[in-house]
């Protein structure tokens, strides 16, 4: 699957205010948002400043915020405000991997992104490797 | 036996009723409700790579409230979850067994391919 990362100023400004509107209520399991939460530690409100605190200090150094994530969609669903936790964090995710210094983020190693791009190959429809799993797995151990 | 609601069957599909109508069907089957039911397992594809002390918190969690019930068989219609829970099972809890709703369906009891 290739994640549209186009709109992604957009995106992220209209979760912003999303989060600034009011707290959402958590139905994250306590210890997996505690493991996200660390570092923002007296900050008033933990759930917008997760959304918030990768835009204000980059990528790279808050990246277990947006990545200790199942993306189960939990809290999408009961959020009163309706910000969507999981696109935001995929779209994060996609920054981090693609590595942009507008986010303070590297690209990820050499041999981690040529893994995901062969296997991105498998993914398309009707793609040579989604047919033969086999080949993908023998490409991916390359 | 006992069911387990796959993150994207029940948020993104809204499938939630409907494989409990057709358990329900199924004679001599007994379906309990479990606690959290609709919590994800803590697979989350390569989350459980990234941090799996995070996701075998989940599981075991997961897999206490279906210990709970006194089920025998968990049953999933996901097969990420099916990966997670079946593989915490078969190391931790050997004589209980998570099943793929439609193996069961077919009577398949072994839940083998």
């Amino acid at each position: 699957m290739r994640i549209r990362t186009e709109p992604f100023d957009q995106l992220a400004t209209e979760e912003i205010e999303k989060a600034k509107a009011r707290p959402f209520l958590k139905m994250v399991p306590e210890f997996l948002y505690r493991k996200r939460a660390e570092g923002m530690a007296g900050m008033a409100d933990p759930a917008a400043a997760q959304a918030l605190m990768p835009l204000l200090f980059g990528l790279g150094r808050t990246r277990d915020l947006y990545r200790a994530c199942t993306l189960c969609g939990a809290c999408a669903s009961v959020c009163p405000a309706g910000i969507d936790h999981p696109k935001l964090f995929l779209a994060y995710r996609a920054k981090d991997v693609a590595g942009d210094p507008r986010f303070r983020s590297r690209p990820r190693p050499l041999g981690e992104r040529l893994a995901f791009r062969v296997w991105s190959l498998g993914d398309r429809p009707g793609g040579r490797l989604s047919r033969r799993p086999h080949r993908a797995l023998r490409a991916a151990r390359m | 036996v006992t069911y387990h609601d796959s993150c994207r069957n029940l948020r993104q599909l809204g499938v939630s009723d409907q494989p409990r109508r057709l358990l329900a069907a199924v004679r001599g089957a007994q379906v309990v409700r479990f606690e959290q039911e609709d919590f994800c397992c803590g697979f989350g594809g390569t989350f459980a790579a990234s941090y799996p002390d995070l996701s075998e918190a989940m599981v075991q969690d997961k897999v206490d409230h279906f210990l709970a019930t006194g089920a025998e068989v968990l049953l999933v219609s996901e097969p990420g979850c099916l990966l997670n829970i079946g593989g915490y099972l078969a190391r931790r809890h050997p004589h209980k067994r998570a099943m793929h709703l439609a193996s069961f369906l077919a009577g398949n009891l072994e839940g083998r391919p």
